[in-house]
Protein backbone atom coordinates (compact mmCIF):
# COMPACT_ATOMS: atom_id res chain seq x y z
CA UNK A 1 0.00 0.00 0.00
CA UNK A 2 1.45 3.37 -0.94
CA UNK A 3 1.68 6.26 1.50
CA UNK A 4 -1.06 8.24 -0.21
CA UNK A 5 -3.54 5.40 0.04
CA UNK A 6 -2.62 4.77 3.65
CA UNK A 7 -3.11 8.43 4.45
CA UNK A 8 -6.51 8.38 2.74
CA UNK A 9 -7.59 5.37 4.77
CA UNK A 10 -6.50 6.96 8.02
CA UNK A 11 -8.39 10.12 7.15
CA UNK A 12 -11.48 8.04 6.38
CA UNK A 13 -11.31 6.35 9.78
CA UNK A 14 -10.76 9.67 11.52
CA UNK A 15 -13.68 11.38 9.78
CA UNK A 16 -15.93 8.35 10.30
CA UNK A 17 -15.31 8.55 14.05
CA UNK A 18 -16.16 12.26 14.02
CA UNK A 19 -19.42 11.62 12.18
CA UNK A 20 -20.29 8.90 14.69
CA UNK A 21 -19.84 11.34 17.58
CA UNK A 22 -21.76 14.06 15.76
CA UNK A 23 -24.72 11.73 15.22
CA UNK A 24 -24.97 11.09 18.96
CA UNK A 25 -24.93 14.79 19.76
CA UNK A 26 -27.25 15.67 16.88
CA UNK A 27 -30.02 13.54 18.35
CA UNK A 28 -29.97 15.61 21.54
CA UNK A 29 -29.92 18.86 19.58
CA UNK A 30 -32.79 17.73 17.36
CA UNK A 31 -30.86 18.08 14.16
CA UNK A 32 -29.86 15.54 11.52
CA UNK A 33 -26.37 14.82 10.18
CA UNK A 34 -25.69 13.74 6.60
CA UNK A 35 -22.54 11.71 5.99
CA UNK A 36 -21.55 11.29 2.33
CA UNK A 37 -18.95 8.70 1.27
CA UNK A 38 -17.39 8.13 -2.16
CA UNK A 39 -15.89 4.83 -3.26
CA UNK A 40 -13.97 4.17 -6.43
CA UNK A 41 -13.04 0.73 -7.70
CA UNK A 42 -11.17 -0.18 -10.86
CA UNK A 43 -11.70 -3.70 -12.17
CA UNK A 44 -9.73 -5.52 -14.85
CA UNK A 45 -12.01 -6.10 -17.82
CA UNK A 46 -10.66 -9.58 -18.53
CA UNK A 47 -9.88 -11.18 -15.19
CA UNK A 48 -12.30 -9.25 -12.99
CA UNK A 49 -9.47 -8.55 -10.58
CA UNK A 50 -9.74 -5.40 -8.50
CA UNK A 51 -6.86 -3.13 -9.47
CA UNK A 52 -7.73 -0.23 -7.21
CA UNK A 53 -10.22 0.33 -4.36
CA UNK A 54 -10.48 3.59 -2.53
CA UNK A 55 -12.95 5.34 -0.24
CA UNK A 56 -13.14 8.74 1.36
CA UNK A 57 -15.77 11.16 2.57
CA UNK A 58 -17.25 13.39 -0.04
CA UNK A 59 -15.70 16.75 0.62
CA UNK A 60 -17.85 19.06 -1.34
CA UNK A 61 -21.58 19.33 -0.82
CA UNK A 62 -22.37 22.26 -3.08
CA UNK A 63 -24.78 25.15 -2.51
CA UNK A 64 -27.68 23.07 -3.92
CA UNK A 65 -27.45 20.66 -0.99
CA UNK A 66 -27.22 23.45 1.58
CA UNK A 67 -30.31 25.10 0.09
CA UNK A 68 -32.17 21.81 0.10
CA UNK A 69 -31.46 21.09 3.75
CA UNK A 70 -32.30 24.64 4.81
CA UNK A 71 -35.68 24.82 3.09
CA UNK A 72 -36.74 21.19 3.55
CA UNK A 73 -39.21 21.77 6.42
CA UNK A 74 -41.17 24.53 4.68
CA UNK A 75 -40.22 24.48 0.96
CA UNK A 76 -39.97 28.28 1.07
CA UNK A 77 -37.45 29.69 -1.40
CA UNK A 78 -35.90 33.16 -1.26
CA UNK A 79 -34.48 35.40 -3.97
CA UNK A 80 -33.64 34.70 -7.58
CA UNK A 81 -29.96 33.75 -7.62
CA UNK A 82 -27.69 30.81 -6.88
CA UNK A 83 -25.67 32.96 -4.51
CA UNK A 84 -25.31 34.16 -0.93
CA UNK A 85 -28.48 35.70 0.44
CA UNK A 86 -30.72 33.60 -1.80
CA UNK A 87 -32.27 30.20 -1.21
CA UNK A 88 -32.58 28.87 -4.73
CA UNK A 89 -31.18 25.79 -6.41
CA UNK A 90 -29.40 25.74 -9.75
CA UNK A 91 -29.93 23.23 -12.53
CA UNK A 92 -27.35 21.44 -14.62
CA UNK A 93 -29.06 23.10 -17.57
CA UNK A 94 -27.70 26.41 -16.22
CA UNK A 95 -30.94 27.90 -15.01
CA UNK A 96 -32.64 28.73 -11.75
CA UNK A 97 -34.29 25.92 -9.80
CA UNK A 98 -37.89 26.48 -8.79
CA UNK A 99 -37.95 25.04 -5.29
CA UNK A 100 -36.58 22.20 -3.25
CA UNK A 101 -34.93 19.37 -5.17
CA UNK A 102 -37.40 16.65 -4.30
CA UNK A 103 -38.45 14.16 -6.94
CA UNK A 104 -41.82 12.53 -6.38
CA UNK A 105 -40.58 9.16 -7.62
CA UNK A 106 -36.86 9.15 -6.90
CA UNK A 107 -36.54 5.40 -7.33
CA UNK A 108 -38.04 5.36 -10.81
CA UNK A 109 -35.48 5.13 -13.56
CA UNK A 110 -34.47 8.67 -14.45
CA UNK A 111 -35.66 10.12 -11.13
CA UNK A 112 -33.64 11.05 -8.05
CA UNK A 113 -30.14 9.56 -8.29
CA UNK A 114 -31.34 6.64 -10.43
CA UNK A 115 -29.92 6.96 -13.97
CA UNK A 116 -30.39 4.56 -16.89
CA UNK A 117 -27.80 2.99 -19.18
CA UNK A 118 -26.18 5.52 -21.56
CA UNK A 119 -27.51 8.41 -19.45
CA UNK A 120 -24.68 10.90 -18.96
CA UNK A 121 -26.95 13.62 -17.60
CA UNK A 122 -28.20 12.16 -14.30
CA UNK A 123 -27.04 10.18 -11.30
CA UNK A 124 -23.33 9.59 -10.85
CA UNK A 125 -21.23 11.25 -13.55
CA UNK A 126 -17.47 11.52 -14.01
CA UNK A 127 -15.20 14.09 -15.59
CA UNK A 128 -11.65 14.96 -16.58
CA UNK A 129 -11.25 18.39 -14.98
CA UNK A 130 -9.07 18.69 -11.86
CA UNK A 131 -10.12 22.24 -10.96
CA UNK A 132 -10.70 22.44 -7.22
CA UNK A 133 -14.24 22.06 -5.89
CA UNK A 134 -16.25 25.23 -5.40
CA UNK A 135 -19.26 25.73 -3.18
CA UNK A 136 -21.03 27.22 -6.21
CA UNK A 137 -20.39 24.32 -8.58
CA UNK A 138 -23.47 23.10 -10.44
CA UNK A 139 -21.79 20.95 -13.09
CA UNK A 140 -18.61 18.96 -13.67
CA UNK A 141 -15.71 20.85 -15.19
CA UNK A 142 -15.24 18.49 -18.12
CA UNK A 143 -17.89 15.80 -18.34
CA UNK A 144 -16.93 12.42 -19.77
CA UNK A 145 -19.78 11.68 -22.14
CA UNK A 146 -21.30 8.30 -22.85
CA UNK A 147 -19.82 6.36 -25.74
CA UNK A 148 -16.79 4.50 -27.01
CA UNK A 149 -15.00 7.36 -28.73
CA UNK A 150 -11.88 9.12 -27.47
CA UNK A 151 -12.20 10.15 -23.80
CA UNK A 152 -15.64 8.61 -23.53
CA UNK A 153 -16.90 5.89 -21.19
CA UNK A 154 -19.98 3.74 -21.43
CA UNK A 155 -22.40 4.57 -18.62
CA UNK A 156 -24.14 1.50 -17.19
CA UNK A 157 -27.50 1.65 -15.39
CA UNK A 158 -27.13 2.54 -11.73
CA UNK A 159 -27.91 0.22 -8.86
CA UNK A 160 -29.11 1.02 -5.36
CA UNK A 161 -29.16 -0.57 -1.93
CA UNK A 162 -30.52 0.83 1.30
CA UNK A 163 -30.37 -0.23 4.92
CA UNK A 164 -30.98 0.80 8.48
CA UNK A 165 -27.93 0.66 10.74
CA UNK A 166 -29.56 0.69 14.14
CA UNK A 167 -26.33 0.48 16.12
CA UNK A 168 -25.16 3.77 14.69
CA UNK A 169 -28.62 5.30 14.25
CA UNK A 170 -28.51 6.07 10.58
CA UNK A 171 -30.38 5.13 7.41
CA UNK A 172 -28.24 4.83 4.32
CA UNK A 173 -28.58 4.49 0.60
CA UNK A 174 -25.74 3.41 -1.65
CA UNK A 175 -25.85 4.32 -5.33
CA UNK A 176 -23.37 2.68 -7.69
CA UNK A 177 -22.49 3.30 -11.29
CA UNK A 178 -20.28 1.20 -13.50
CA UNK A 179 -18.46 2.79 -16.45
CA UNK A 180 -16.76 0.73 -19.15
CA UNK A 181 -13.87 1.97 -21.20
CA UNK A 182 -14.26 0.84 -24.80
CA UNK A 183 -12.56 3.89 -26.26
CA UNK A 184 -9.36 2.13 -27.26
CA UNK A 185 -7.21 4.32 -24.99
CA UNK A 186 -6.93 5.04 -21.25
CA UNK A 187 -9.29 7.67 -19.87
CA UNK A 188 -8.19 9.47 -16.71
CA UNK A 189 -10.89 10.58 -14.30
CA UNK A 190 -10.26 13.56 -12.01
CA UNK A 191 -13.76 14.42 -10.84
CA UNK A 192 -16.95 12.64 -9.83
CA UNK A 193 -20.35 14.15 -9.16
CA UNK A 194 -23.69 13.07 -7.76
CA UNK A 195 -26.71 14.57 -9.51
CA UNK A 196 -30.31 14.45 -8.33
CA UNK A 197 -33.04 14.53 -10.95
CA UNK A 198 -36.22 16.37 -10.07
CA UNK A 199 -38.90 15.87 -12.74
CA UNK A 200 -36.42 15.67 -15.58
CA UNK A 201 -34.09 18.38 -14.30
CA UNK A 202 -30.65 17.39 -13.03
CA UNK A 203 -29.03 19.13 -10.04
CA UNK A 204 -25.48 18.68 -8.76
CA UNK A 205 -25.39 17.72 -5.07
CA UNK A 206 -21.71 17.05 -4.54
CA UNK A 207 -18.57 17.23 -6.68
CA UNK A 208 -15.37 15.48 -5.67
CA UNK A 209 -11.91 15.95 -7.06
CA UNK A 210 -9.15 13.38 -7.17
CA UNK A 211 -6.13 15.50 -8.00
CA UNK A 212 -4.00 12.48 -8.86
CA UNK A 213 -6.60 11.08 -11.22
CA UNK A 214 -7.69 7.50 -11.78
CA UNK A 215 -6.55 6.12 -15.13
CA UNK A 216 -9.06 3.66 -16.58
CA UNK A 217 -7.29 1.46 -19.15
CA UNK A 218 -9.10 0.43 -22.30
CA UNK A 219 -11.26 -2.61 -21.59
CA UNK A 220 -11.49 -2.02 -17.86
CA UNK A 221 -14.48 -1.08 -15.74
CA UNK A 222 -14.66 1.75 -13.22
CA UNK A 223 -17.18 1.67 -10.36
CA UNK A 224 -18.13 4.92 -8.62
CA UNK A 225 -20.27 4.64 -5.52
CA UNK A 226 -21.89 7.25 -3.28
CA UNK A 227 -23.20 6.23 0.12
CA UNK A 228 -25.31 8.76 1.99
CA UNK A 229 -26.01 8.23 5.68
CA UNK A 230 -28.68 10.29 7.43
CA UNK A 231 -28.81 10.27 11.21
CA UNK A 232 -31.81 9.47 13.38
CA UNK A 233 -32.21 10.44 17.06
CA UNK B 1 -14.41 25.04 1.34
CA UNK B 2 -13.95 27.19 4.44
CA UNK B 3 -16.10 27.75 7.50
CA UNK B 4 -15.93 31.05 9.35
CA UNK B 5 -15.08 31.48 13.04
CA UNK B 6 -17.22 29.35 15.30
CA UNK B 7 -17.31 32.05 17.97
CA UNK B 8 -19.77 34.05 15.89
CA UNK B 9 -22.24 31.20 15.47
CA UNK B 10 -25.73 32.58 16.14
CA UNK B 11 -26.94 29.27 17.54
CA UNK B 12 -24.36 29.48 20.32
CA UNK B 13 -25.82 32.75 21.55
CA UNK B 14 -29.37 31.39 21.30
CA UNK B 15 -28.40 28.40 23.43
CA UNK B 16 -26.60 30.43 26.07
CA UNK B 17 -27.80 29.44 29.53
CA UNK B 18 -29.39 26.24 28.26
CA UNK B 19 -28.15 22.73 28.97
CA UNK B 20 -27.53 22.10 25.28
CA UNK B 21 -24.94 24.91 25.03
CA UNK B 22 -21.93 22.70 25.77
CA UNK B 23 -23.26 19.95 23.53
CA UNK B 24 -23.55 22.34 20.64
CA UNK B 25 -20.04 23.65 21.26
CA UNK B 26 -18.80 20.09 21.08
CA UNK B 27 -20.64 19.53 17.83
CA UNK B 28 -19.13 22.70 16.39
CA UNK B 29 -15.68 21.51 17.34
CA UNK B 30 -16.29 18.13 15.72
CA UNK B 31 -17.70 19.78 12.61
CA UNK B 32 -14.59 21.94 12.36
CA UNK B 33 -12.47 18.78 12.20
CA UNK B 34 -14.11 17.67 8.96
CA UNK B 35 -12.66 18.73 5.63
CA UNK B 36 -16.13 19.56 4.36
CA UNK B 37 -18.77 19.97 7.08
CA UNK B 38 -22.30 18.87 6.20
CA UNK B 39 -25.27 21.25 6.26
CA UNK B 40 -27.68 21.19 9.19
CA UNK B 41 -30.26 23.34 10.96
CA UNK B 42 -31.19 23.75 14.63
CA UNK B 43 -34.87 24.46 15.49
CA UNK B 44 -36.19 26.61 18.35
CA UNK B 45 -39.72 26.99 19.68
CA UNK B 46 -41.71 29.48 21.73
CA UNK B 47 -45.30 29.72 22.91
CA UNK B 48 -46.51 33.02 24.37
CA UNK B 49 -49.69 34.51 25.74
CA UNK B 50 -50.33 38.12 24.69
CA UNK B 51 -52.62 40.74 26.16
CA UNK B 52 -54.88 42.94 24.03
CA UNK B 53 -52.02 45.34 23.33
CA UNK B 54 -49.75 42.54 22.17
CA UNK B 55 -47.59 42.54 25.30
CA UNK B 56 -46.17 39.20 26.36
CA UNK B 57 -47.73 37.95 29.59
CA UNK B 58 -46.28 34.45 29.70
CA UNK B 59 -43.77 32.54 27.63
CA UNK B 60 -42.19 29.11 27.12
CA UNK B 61 -39.17 28.96 24.86
CA UNK B 62 -36.06 27.01 24.07
CA UNK B 63 -34.59 24.43 21.79
CA UNK B 64 -37.25 22.46 19.95
CA UNK B 65 -36.65 18.80 20.80
CA UNK B 66 -39.43 17.35 18.85
CA UNK B 67 -38.96 16.65 15.18
CA UNK B 68 -40.99 13.48 14.90
CA UNK B 69 -40.31 10.23 13.08
CA UNK B 70 -42.23 11.70 10.15
CA UNK B 71 -39.67 14.47 9.77
CA UNK B 72 -36.67 12.17 10.27
CA UNK B 73 -37.99 9.77 7.66
CA UNK B 74 -38.76 12.41 5.06
CA UNK B 75 -35.40 14.06 5.60
CA UNK B 76 -33.64 10.73 5.09
CA UNK B 77 -35.69 10.04 1.97
CA UNK B 78 -34.80 13.45 0.61
CA UNK B 79 -31.06 13.16 1.24
CA UNK B 80 -30.74 9.50 0.28
CA UNK B 81 -32.94 9.70 -2.84
CA UNK B 82 -35.45 7.15 -1.57
CA UNK B 83 -39.16 6.43 -1.71
CA UNK B 84 -41.10 4.82 1.12
CA UNK B 85 -39.56 1.50 2.08
CA UNK B 86 -42.60 -0.19 3.66
CA UNK B 87 -45.86 0.50 5.48
CA UNK B 88 -44.28 -0.16 8.86
CA UNK B 89 -43.95 3.11 10.74
CA UNK B 90 -41.01 2.21 12.98
CA UNK B 91 -37.22 2.18 13.20
CA UNK B 92 -35.60 0.68 10.14
CA UNK B 93 -38.21 1.94 7.69
CA UNK B 94 -38.64 5.26 5.92
CA UNK B 95 -42.11 6.58 5.07
CA UNK B 96 -44.62 9.03 6.51
CA UNK B 97 -47.87 8.77 8.46
CA UNK B 98 -50.61 11.35 8.00
CA UNK B 99 -53.01 12.63 10.61
CA UNK B 100 -55.56 9.99 9.60
CA UNK B 101 -53.03 7.34 10.59
CA UNK B 102 -52.39 6.22 7.02
CA UNK B 103 -48.77 5.25 6.32
CA UNK B 104 -47.60 5.97 2.80
CA UNK B 105 -47.34 2.77 0.79
CA UNK B 106 -44.03 1.30 -0.15
CA UNK B 107 -42.80 3.18 -3.20
CA UNK B 108 -44.65 6.32 -2.22
CA UNK B 109 -43.07 9.74 -2.55
CA UNK B 110 -41.48 12.03 -0.03
CA UNK B 111 -44.21 14.21 1.43
CA UNK B 112 -42.46 17.44 2.35
CA UNK B 113 -44.81 20.23 1.37
CA UNK B 114 -45.68 23.86 1.98
CA UNK B 115 -46.93 24.97 5.38
CA UNK B 116 -49.59 27.49 4.50
CA UNK B 117 -52.16 27.76 7.29
CA UNK B 118 -54.64 30.37 6.04
CA UNK B 119 -57.13 32.06 8.36
CA UNK B 120 -59.59 29.51 9.69
CA UNK B 121 -57.53 26.47 8.78
CA UNK B 122 -56.92 24.33 11.84
CA UNK B 123 -55.56 21.28 10.06
CA UNK B 124 -52.53 22.82 8.38
CA UNK B 125 -49.71 25.09 9.48
CA UNK B 126 -48.79 25.71 13.09
CA UNK B 127 -51.46 24.08 15.24
CA UNK B 128 -52.08 24.01 18.99
CA UNK B 129 -53.82 21.69 21.39
CA UNK B 130 -55.05 20.99 24.91
CA UNK B 131 -53.93 17.37 25.25
CA UNK B 132 -52.04 16.00 28.22
CA UNK B 133 -50.20 13.18 26.48
CA UNK B 134 -46.43 13.12 26.89
CA UNK B 135 -44.31 13.64 23.80
CA UNK B 136 -43.57 10.57 21.75
CA UNK B 137 -41.25 10.39 18.74
CA UNK B 138 -43.98 8.32 17.05
CA UNK B 139 -46.68 11.01 17.36
CA UNK B 140 -48.57 11.82 14.17
CA UNK B 141 -51.42 13.93 15.58
CA UNK B 142 -51.81 16.37 18.45
CA UNK B 143 -53.38 14.76 21.48
CA UNK B 144 -56.33 17.19 21.50
CA UNK B 145 -56.37 19.73 18.68
CA UNK B 146 -57.87 23.17 19.40
CA UNK B 147 -60.34 23.82 16.60
CA UNK B 148 -60.85 27.12 14.82
CA UNK B 149 -63.87 29.02 16.11
CA UNK B 150 -65.38 30.95 18.95
CA UNK B 151 -67.10 28.09 20.76
CA UNK B 152 -65.98 26.47 23.96
CA UNK B 153 -62.28 25.53 23.84
CA UNK B 154 -61.93 26.94 20.34
CA UNK B 155 -59.63 29.72 19.16
CA UNK B 156 -59.46 31.76 15.98
CA UNK B 157 -56.57 30.57 13.79
CA UNK B 158 -54.96 33.44 11.93
CA UNK B 159 -53.12 33.39 8.63
CA UNK B 160 -49.46 32.36 8.84
CA UNK B 161 -48.39 35.51 7.00
CA UNK B 162 -45.31 36.06 9.04
CA UNK B 163 -42.84 33.55 7.58
CA UNK B 164 -39.50 35.32 7.21
CA UNK B 165 -36.11 33.98 6.13
CA UNK B 166 -33.06 36.18 6.61
CA UNK B 167 -29.44 35.76 5.60
CA UNK B 168 -26.66 37.10 7.78
CA UNK B 169 -23.80 37.50 5.33
CA UNK B 170 -21.28 38.30 8.05
CA UNK B 171 -21.76 35.03 9.89
CA UNK B 172 -23.10 33.17 6.84
CA UNK B 173 -26.19 31.77 8.52
CA UNK B 174 -29.87 31.57 7.59
CA UNK B 175 -32.64 32.19 10.10
CA UNK B 176 -36.16 31.11 9.27
CA UNK B 177 -39.08 32.27 11.42
CA UNK B 178 -42.63 30.91 11.24
CA UNK B 179 -45.32 32.40 13.44
CA UNK B 180 -49.01 31.99 13.97
CA UNK B 181 -51.46 33.88 16.13
CA UNK B 182 -54.48 32.34 17.82
CA UNK B 183 -57.12 34.55 19.44
CA UNK B 184 -59.40 33.36 22.18
CA UNK B 185 -63.01 34.57 21.75
CA UNK B 186 -64.53 31.51 23.37
CA UNK B 187 -65.73 33.31 26.48
CA UNK B 188 -63.46 31.34 28.81
CA UNK B 189 -59.79 30.65 29.44
CA UNK B 190 -58.04 27.96 27.38
CA UNK B 191 -54.86 26.21 28.44
CA UNK B 192 -52.42 25.51 25.60
CA UNK B 193 -50.39 22.40 26.36
CA UNK B 194 -49.07 21.33 22.94
CA UNK B 195 -48.16 22.73 19.54
CA UNK B 196 -47.02 21.28 16.25
CA UNK B 197 -46.27 21.85 12.58
CA UNK B 198 -48.62 20.25 10.07
CA UNK B 199 -47.70 20.52 6.41
CA UNK B 200 -50.13 20.67 3.48
CA UNK B 201 -49.87 16.91 3.06
CA UNK B 202 -51.36 16.45 6.51
CA UNK B 203 -48.07 15.26 7.92
CA UNK B 204 -47.35 16.30 11.50
CA UNK B 205 -43.61 16.99 11.56
CA UNK B 206 -43.17 18.21 15.14
CA UNK B 207 -45.06 18.13 18.42
CA UNK B 208 -43.97 20.24 21.35
CA UNK B 209 -45.39 19.77 24.81
CA UNK B 210 -45.94 23.20 26.40
CA UNK B 211 -45.12 22.88 30.07
CA UNK B 212 -46.18 24.45 32.30
CA UNK B 213 -49.41 25.21 30.45
CA UNK B 214 -49.72 28.63 28.80
CA UNK B 215 -53.17 29.95 29.70
CA UNK B 216 -54.94 32.19 27.22
CA UNK B 217 -57.73 34.22 28.78
CA UNK B 218 -60.77 35.25 26.81
CA UNK B 219 -60.04 38.10 24.35
CA UNK B 220 -56.32 37.43 24.55
CA UNK B 221 -53.97 35.80 22.04
CA UNK B 222 -51.47 33.01 21.77
CA UNK B 223 -48.40 33.36 19.54
CA UNK B 224 -46.43 30.26 18.56
CA UNK B 225 -43.06 30.74 16.86
CA UNK B 226 -40.72 28.26 15.24
CA UNK B 227 -37.23 29.56 14.47
CA UNK B 228 -34.77 27.48 12.50
CA UNK B 229 -31.14 28.53 12.26
CA UNK B 230 -28.69 26.95 9.85
CA UNK B 231 -25.17 25.96 10.73
CA UNK B 232 -22.59 28.34 9.27
CA UNK B 233 -22.40 27.96 5.50
CA UNK B 234 -19.05 27.47 3.78
CA UNK B 235 -17.52 29.98 1.42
Amino acid sequence: MNDLLKEEQELFKYESAIYEKMRKIAGKLNTRIIEPIVRIKLVDGKSGAVKLARQHHSHSFVRNMYVNVTIAPTLQVEGTLYADGHLRTWRLEDSLGQSIIQDLTPESLGGGFYAAVDDDHHGILVGRDATAESFDDFELGNLVTDGSGPNQLEYIQMTKSESWVGGSSYYESTWTRALDNGSGSPVTIYETGLFYDDTGISHLITRDIDAGGVAVPDGDRLYVEYEIRTSFP
Amino acid sequence: MQIKSLQDDKILSMLEGQEEYELYKEMLYLRSQLISPPPFTIPFFSCESLDKEGRVEDKREGLMHTWLRNYSNMFAMLCCGLEGSSTTFAAGHVNSKNTAGVVADSGDAIRFDDIDGAFGEDTVGIVIGRGAAAYSYEDFVLDSLIDHGTGANQMLHYDMFDHVQTWDGGIRQWTSVMKRYFVNRSGGAIGVTEAGILNNNQILMSRDVVSPTVNIDNDKACRVTYTTVSGIWPT
